[in-house]
């Protein structure tokens, strides 16, 4: 499906974002800069870049994808996305201003007056976390830019990981930050025009809704299509038209619910269906993790003042609504028109296809090769901002409090925090690139899971504790980040194992339902046995 | 008011509310699944209220705060 105009929108958008990092590079002066942007990026941006920073190609393409293959079952996703938000804004975004310098260690180094062991422990959680967020998103460029432009799989890896490494090198935060408020305008205007399209197309979202109680969810009647039947009624890609499409949709809607008149209908539950337990551990793995992401969280030190923080985080939580509320009508929608052109590609094996292409594909239908190209650079600019913000992530924890604070215990100068700053740079983005590579065609998706439990049972408890309990101790920090840790891995490792149960207790989807009241209770139990409470007066500050 | 009785305010309805949701979608299928008129079902119904509500909670946290 090679179309020179997305090619087009996709070099534009890779040398606009490569423009905005060497304006940020000239720019760079101090080490504050890298790590922190000068402390002088406007809310306004802050919102806008969190927005990208957020919202990744799993949201562009898969969120609306996900919703038209199963329907109602993956709107789930979306509002536990969104929600977590509620808790940055209300728990952590400016106390984490008010305390922190450039990494997510120092909060509890704030708190806590030189404790290097809770240093070196977010510093080995920040890395797990971003790595586990990064390979994923590389192998998804990949396989997504080689769909998208026909780009082989590795070049693809190579050109994302490079030109994020280029943008993180030259300006740190500063150009990544910049460089996403553009990416985000691009990603949030395409999703925008996509989903006006459809309401004009269809006549408003009552009639999007009404058409697409007329359909099962594909992945349901993959099952009881035939191949003669995708030849009967699957629309030519390449002249695919709204009202062809529609109709030929409804035709096999017709057919197939005629012949089993017991499937759902897209917005029903039960295609992609999870019991009450996996549900809840998800929603808590989602709802905390969110505030525990350390890519989130080292944004608020961009801004100049506590309360920008919590402006950028507000308008932050707009523009990602806003999105996904979009995205949720854009799936129903295309999950409806394009019905049979999904079942088609999931009855021929083009799974990837089925689940990635839908929003490209609306692209294509509603607004022929132009608005398919804004999708396909809405879709490139999203990956370039997420894997930005992880990579500045880890880059700033590793230099700043493994090299500058543990190994050179505070002594080292500007230039040399600089200038180590960008070789972790460069080594971060290598690995990233090198794990794109090695994983091709592994279903890592699980990883980002992974990364919200890490986040949810390690970061997001012991920071709720550090900045609201006056009785939590330093152990206790220690302890709660270390178990938290330890069962979110350990529960992790048995999903991917295969394991259905640790003895009576089930193996569930997220690993939050136990990994959280472990690390609560374990920082709960060991501060009430030990005594240092750290800095006196520190809640007091940052609650004042 | 202090930032305690904002979280307590605010939070505990929200998180009810949210993992109401998840209770939902995890445990009554058939209701979530009921059309309540033209294509909107109960479960649909509830997420897309989870907007105006998260966006209320977000407006009213902020006009809290405006006042200290």
């Amino acid at each position: 499906m090679f179309s020179v105009i997305a090619l087009i929108m996709v070099i534009v958008v890779a040398l606009i974002t490569m423009g905005i990092a060497w304006w940020s590079y000239k720019r760079v002066k101090s080490i504050q800069d890298f790590y922190a942007a000068g402390r002088s990026v406007p809310w306004i941006l802050i919102a806008w870049a969190l927005t990208s920073n957020y919202l990744s190609a799993a949201s562009f393409l898969g969120v609306a994808g996900g919703i038209s293959n199963y329907g109602l079952d993956r709107v789930w996703d979306p509002i536990g996305y969104f929600a977590g938000w509620v808790l940055v804004l209300i728990v952590a975004a400016e106390f984490v201003r008010k305390v922190g310098k450039f990494t997510v260690a120092d909060i509890l180094n704030e708190r806590f007056a030189r404790a290097q062991e809770l240093r070196a422990l977010a510093m080995i959680a920040t890395v797990i976390i971003s790595t586990f967020y990064m390979i994923p998103q590389m192998i998804g460029a990949g396989s997504l830019m080689s769909l998208l432009l026909n780009w082989p799989y590795p070049v693809a890896v190579v050109v994302v990981g490079a030109i994020v490494v280029l943008v993180v090198m030259m300006g740190g935060i500063r150009s990544t930050v910049y460089s996403q408020v553009f990416q985000a305008l691009v990603l949030w205007i395409a999703m925008l025009i996509i989903f006006l399209a459809y309401l004009v197309a269809f006549g408003g979202p009552g009639a999007i809704l009404d058409k697409a109680y007329q359909v099962p969810p594909p992945a349901l009647a993959k099952k009881y299509v035939t191949p003669d039947m995708v030849k009967q009624y699957m629309p030519n890609v390449n002249t695919i038209t709204f009202d062809e499409a529609l109709q030929k949709s409804l035709a096999l809607a017709k057919v197939t619910l005629s012949e089993h008149p017991n499937l759902i209908r897209l917005v029903q539950p039960g295609a992609f269906a999870r019991d009450v337990w996996n549900q809840l551990s998800l929603a808590l793995g989602i709802i905390l993790g969110t505030m525990g992401l350390p890519h989130i969280l080292i944004y608020f030190y961009t801004v100049p003042r506590p309360e920008d923080a919590r402006k950028g985080t507000v308008g932050a939580i707009f523009n990602i609504g806003g999105f996904y509320l979009f995205s949720i009508f854009v799936g129903f929608a295309a999950g409806t028109v394009l019905f049979s052109l999904i079942v088609g590609w999931l009855v021929q094996g083009y799974t990837p296809w089925a689940k990635n292409m839908p929003v490209v594909m609306s692209g294509k239908l509603l607004g022929g090769e132009l608005l398919m190209g804004l999708a396909a650079a809405g879709a490139f600019a999203a990956i370039l901002s997420t894997v930005g913000g992880l990579m500045v992530a880890a880059t700033n924890s590793v230099a700043y409090d493994l090299y500058a604070n543990i190994i050179r215990k505070g002594k080292a100068t500007e230039e040399e925090q600089l200038f180590v700053a960008r070789i972790v740079a460069a080594i971060v983005g290598a690995i990233a690139i090198l794990g794109g590579l090695l994983l091709k065609g592994f279903d890592v998706s699980y990883l980002v899971v992974l990364a919200f439990g890490i986040a949810a049972s390690s970061f997001a408890t012991t920071l709720i504790m550090t900045l609201w309990w006056k009785k939590f101790t330093r152990a206790g920090a220690v302890a709660s980040m270390v178990v938290g840790l330890i069962v979110a891995v350990l529960f992790v490792l048995l999903r991917l194992g295969g394991a259905k149960a640790l003895g009576p207790v089930p193996v569930l989807v997220q690993p939050a339902l136990y990994s959280v009241p472990a690390s609560f209770i374990a920082g709960i139990v060991v501060s009430h046995l030990t005594k240092d409470t750290g800095v006196e007066g520190f809640l007091e500050r940052i609650h004042s | 008011m202090n930032d305690r009785s904002v979280v307590l305010k605010l939070i505990v309805p929200y998180l009810i509310v949210y993992f109401g949701m998840a209770i939902l979608f995890g445990a009554f299928k058939k209701v979530a699944g009921t059309p309540i008129a033209g294509g909107l079902t109960v479960g649909l119904a509830y997420a897309l209220l989870m907007f105006p509500i998260t966006w209320g909670t977000v407006i009213l946290y902020t006009y809290l705060k405006s006042k200290e």
